[in-house]
């Protein structure tokens, strides 16, 4: 399967000190693995339940846009899947312990390892699988599972480790520090000062502020017109905000590879905003982000006391509440939308970027397949190495066959994760469009 | 006499049979229970009412319509001849095939009808197991995630079909000798009938009930707790150690 010498595996990280977990031989690994999935069989419902329910209908293959774009037998959901259960039936059920070879158990071995770590760093998490699965077997449940266990055997790609790593020091996960954040946002102002005339801030640190917003840090450098769309629009709106230093990350990478960082990420933010004394957070363009707000910090972290909603929530309700005015003539262009996996199968933001594109853009398309049935950009839960570039743009093709159709100029992407990704994907896959933030639309349409 | 054969396959077996296929069935299910749900994990967009969405999933299985529809044709035909065949033994051997007179046809015409929609059930089964393995054997991706249990349970339940279709219209069987066998077995002074075509059915029966619990076939259970558990909105266990 490789390609013109590129690598199929994500590199490995060698310096996992982070973790704090002790370090398991490489022969050991095996063995240890079964017993961290026999101890997870028991905590987790989700998880347990899908190594015993799948009929193998088979239902899921087509529906998988890893498996469509590689056209590799394992990245099928249920066989992907199966990289664990053949080892779930091995070690803990009866016909397993029988007659492996009749139900497809397999002893825990070096090689199953090595499988997991290719093949469950070709799963998105996007749970696209889910929605087209009788029995609603969710892989990312699996695929975060697998990982978990590939963690605490010392498993880890050095791009989501390296994250991780910056995140803890500099509390984003391009590792800018503050200094350099404080650079980026006055040259974002002067921008703004110079195309508008107004002097609108990007607060930092600033003290009993309404809302902390939590970009992603890639907001700053990759993709500043969201950060810029964020900041005409909270200004437009009279709403007092502030990003804080010690954590401009809205991406939780704990969430690809360990719950300990996971939760770590989000006691960061609660801490930032417990210490500005904010009213409530909004979490900027980021999908598990905000999966990870929505749906797990509640359990995970111990006390929640902010309301928090997304951006796009954020701007919809501006735009409902008469408190932005926009003009769409400033966007002119054919737009279409992907709706990123996060959002829309994740945490259930659907209709939300559609209501405002419908207002500030002129010429909105849908694409098709869309909303929980949207194909994934190819680059969710963490896959954007650049050593398996060739890999990610096999990851995109489904996404990029369904963008192709609609003819669209500019393809809104309101994820960091999907900013990242969808032009590499679009690129290798032929296909010109421009991908851009819906806060940067937001931002070229408003009214000041 | 009875042979000794018959007397353990339809007069000890059954007593097996019942006994590990409740056990395993609902044993799994209470272990399923017992784990805890530690995160929401909800797919969105929520049915707005859980039940009705399982319901609706188990009378037109909606997710394969919109998925794979030539699986959906053998899937759903499937299990609907299923659910048939199952109903028809339950009233067809209870009431000798009479179930039909409290819906004012007479005796002869009720035992036709009840010939007829066995016969259907029958064949649809047969028709919808021919292409299921068909599907499997031939289409990549699904050739790609079968084992061989998965054709054995497939192989077993064509078995069950043809000795159910073979005694259905190559014999005449006589129902009141099978519901006499089946009195015997709850009086636990079990008398197998001499039906040999029978005895095999039953057995093969009995194979797929004794795998049951321990294969894919749980998977009639698991739906229900899948699609609640991925379909109700912000589902989650309280934490541990809480009261």
């Amino acid at each position: 399967m490789t390609t013109g010498g590129t690598p199929i595996k994500p590199f490995l990280a060698k310096d996992l000190s982070l973790l704090g977990l002790p370090e398991i031989a490489p022969e050991n690994r095996p063995r240890k693995a079964v017993e961290l999935l026999g101890e997870m069989k028991e905590q987790i419902r989700s998880l347990r339940l899908f190594m015993d329910s799948c009929a193998k209908c088979g239902a899921c293959a087509e529906q998988c846009h890893s498996y469509l774009g590689t056209q590799d037998p394992n990245n099928i959901p249920a066989a992907r899947v199966d990289l664990v259960r053949k080892v779930y039936k091995r070690y803990y059920t009866t016909m397993g312990k029988i007659a492996p070879g009749i139900v497809g158990a397999e002893d825990a071995t070096q090689e199953t390892l090595e499988q997991w770590y290719k093949y469950f760093w070709q799963c998105n998490e996007c749970r696209r699988c889910a929605v087209f699965c009788p029995m609603k077997i969710d892989t990312a449940e699996v695929t975060i599972a697998a990982r978990q266990i590939m963690t605490k055997l010392g498993i880890v790609p050095k791009f989501v480790m390296g994250i991780a790593n910056n995140m803890h020091k500099t509390g984003n996960n391009m590792g800018i520090p503050v200094l350099a954040l404080k650079d980026s946002v006055e040259f974002l102002e002067q921008e703004m000062l110079e195309e508008t005339g107004k002097a609108i801030p990007i607060p930092v640190d600033q003290e009993g502020a309404d809302v902390l917003y939590n970009p992603s840090s890639s907001d700053f450098f990759a993709n500043p017109d969201s950060m810029i769309g964020a900041a005409k629009m909270f200004y437009a709106a009279g709403t007092t905000w502030t990003i804080s230093s010690d954590i401009v990350e809205t991406a939780n990478f704990g969430l690809f590879f360990d719950k300990g960082v996971m939760k770590e990420h989000s006691n960061r933010l609660l801490n930032a905003a417990r210490k500005l004394k904010v009213k409530r957070i909004v979490g900027g363009e980021c999908g598990h982000g905000w999966r990870t707000w929505k749906m797990f910090t509640p359990e995970l972290n111990d006390r929640v006391e902010f309301p928090i909603q997304h951006a796009v929530e954020e701007a919809m309700q501006y735009l409902q509440q008469g408190r932005i005015k926009v003009d769409p003539s400033a966007n002119p262009e054919k737009v279409t939308l992907h709706d990123p996996c996060n959002m829309a199968r994740g945490a259930g933001i659907i209709e939300e970027p559609r209501y405002v594109l419908g207002r500030v853009v002129e010429n909105f398309v849908e694409m098709y397949p869309n909303r929980e049935k949207s194909f994934c950009c190819g680059g969710g839960s963490g896959i954007l190495m650049d050593e398996i570039k060739e890999t990610r743009i096999k990851l995109g093709k489904a996404k990029a066959d369904s963008v192709r159709a609609t003819g669209a100029e500019i393809l809104v992407a309101p994820c960091a994760i999907c900013k990242a990704q969808l032009p590499v994907a679009m690129e290798g896959n032929g296909v010109e469009v421009t991908v851009k933030g819906l806060l940067d639309l937001v931002g070229n349409a408003i009214v000041l | 006499m009875t042979n000794p054969l018959a007397f353990l396959v339809a007069g000890i077996l059954p007593y097996v049979t019942a006994l590990v296929f409740v056990v395993g069935v609902v044993g799994t299910m209470m272990r399923w229970n017992r784990v805890r749900v530690p995160l929401r994990i909800t797919v969105t967009p929520a049915p707005s009412n859980v039940v009705a969405d399982i319901a609706y999933e188990l009378l037109f299985f909606k997710t394969l319509f919109r998925s794979t529809r030539a699986l959906w044709g053998g899937g759903w035909v499937f299990h609907v001849c299923l659910a048939l065949a199952l109903i028809g033994h339950v009233f067809g051997i209870a009431v000798l095939a009479h179930q039909f007179v409290a819906l004012g046809a007479s005796a002869s015409q009720s035992e036709q009808l009840s010939a007829f929609f066995g016969g259907i059930a029958g064949l649809g089964m047969l028709v919808a197991l021919l292409y299921l393995l068909y599907r499997r054997t031939s289409v990549r991706a699904v050739q790609a995630i079968s084992d061989a249990s998965d054709y054995l349970v497939l192989l077993l339940v064509i078995s069950i079909v043809l000795t159910g279709n073979y005694m259905r219209f190559f014999m005449q069987v006589d129902l009141a000798e099978i519901r006499d066998y089946l009195g015997s077995l709850f009086t636990l002074n079990p008398a197998p009938p001499a039906n040999a075509m029978f005895l095999v059915h039953i057995f093969f029966v009995q194979l797929l009930l004794l795998y049951f619990p321990y294969s894919k076939l749980m998977h009639s259970c698991g739906m229900f707790f899948t699609r609640w558990l991925m379909g109700k909105r912000d589902l989650v266990s309280p934490r541990e150690g809480a009261a």
